[in-house]
């Protein structure tokens, strides 16, 4: 079986210096497209609420625009915090899983508690700014509201699927 | 030794079996190319720390695995795995006998269904690691190599022979 394995044609790869540069320019540039995406989202929602003075669209805009920045925070620190698969010292795997169980369970209250209240009050809001577009923007809200009531049933899955897994590996010890 | 020395080295001795272990983890070719080129890219920058407390080979699998399993764990959602102790689907049942490419291809397709680390251990077989090594790059005890290759061995034989 090991021949049939090792006897089988391989692709050559190796990294030039220059596609090596290009990599790391990339990875770079990932940090930078999503804090570019979260500052998107501030401006369009600022500037909905600037297009439609409502104190409770502004309330709202301003408590959501705080919820995505601190969420956006959230997720710079758990990206710096995930283990590197470069760092051979470790166990990688297990590593990497309690990672995502912490940020699987950090999201529950997070995504409900940063985000809902902002979003709540800037959909009501919205629609008071703008009666004619309501009975639409209602339809939003509660798919808003839909998508949170699901999100913590779903994390706390993943949570548990990852746990079992982390289980599993401590049993492999 | 300098890092681009390390990686020439790396590239000229485990090249084909990073190749192989890229299809292990991802059957859609684009997909499969740039799993490669990450797993080449962070072995490059991992050789810059490279102190040789232990052997290359099993520094560079360590690293190769690592990447490809934080790569199944993005992907799993799409793809329901197994472990070895579980029922494995019946795809490297046959009737008859296989040629070579057929044997190759179900054999993937088996590997692919696989968990990671269970993954990890019947690549390194196959790459003709032995089991002291095999612990020592997937963290778990040599009787569970043990017992996990024996295993493997029996799925294989009663799966893909004859």
């Amino acid at each position: 079986m090991s021949s049939l394995w090792q006897g089988q044609p391989a692709e050559f790869t190796r990294l030039t210096p220059g596609r090596i540069e290009e990599m790391e320019k990339k990875m770079r540039r990932s940090v930078y497209d999503f804090y570019a995406a979260v500052i998107c989202i501030a401006i369009v929602i600022t500037g909905i609420a600037a297009l439609f003075p409502n104190a409770t669209l502004i309330a709202g805009a301003a408590l959501l625009a705080c919820g995505f920045g601190y969420v956006a925070y959230e997720v710079v620190q758990s990206r710096r915090n995930a283990p590197s698969p470069l760092d051979v010292s470790i166990d990688y795997q297990r590593a990497l899983m309690r990672n995502r169980i912490e940020f699987h369970r950090k999201r529950l209250w997070l995504r409900v508690f940063a985000l809902a209240p902002g979003g709540i009050l800037f959909f009501l809001g919205f629609a008071a700014a703008l009666p004619k577009l309501a009975p639409f923007i209602y339809v939003q809200l509660a798919t808003f509201i839909v998508a949170l009531a699901l999100i913590v049933p779903m994390n706390r899955r993943a949570a548990a699927r990852l746990q079992r897994q982390i289980d599993e590996l401590d049993r492999l010890q | 030794m300098r890092q681009d020395d390390l990686y020439e080295q790396v590239t000229a001795e485990l090249g084909a079996a990073l190749d192989r272990l890229a299809r292990s983890y991802e059957a859609d070719a684009d997909k499969r190319r740039d799993l490669l080129q990450e797993i080449h890219f962070a072995i490059w920058r991992s050789l810059s720390t490279f102190g040789g407390d232990c052997s290359l080979r099993t520094w560079v699998y360590r690293v190769a695995h690592n990447v490809a399993a934080s790569h199944v764990l993005k992907q799993r959602r799409a793809r329901p795995l197994v472990g070895l102790d579980e029922d494995l689907p019946e795809v490297v049942d046959v009737d008859g006998p296989l040629d070579r490419q057929r044997a190759l291809g179900r054999l993937y397709e088996l590997i692919q269904k696989l968990e990671p680390l269970d993954r990890e251990v019947i690549l390194l077989y196959l790459e003709d690691v032995d089991a002291a090594s095999i612990g020592e790059i997937t963290g778990i005890s040599a009787a569970n190599v043990a017992t996990k290759i024996h295993r493997i061995k029996k799925i294989l034989a009663s799966r893909s022979a004859q």
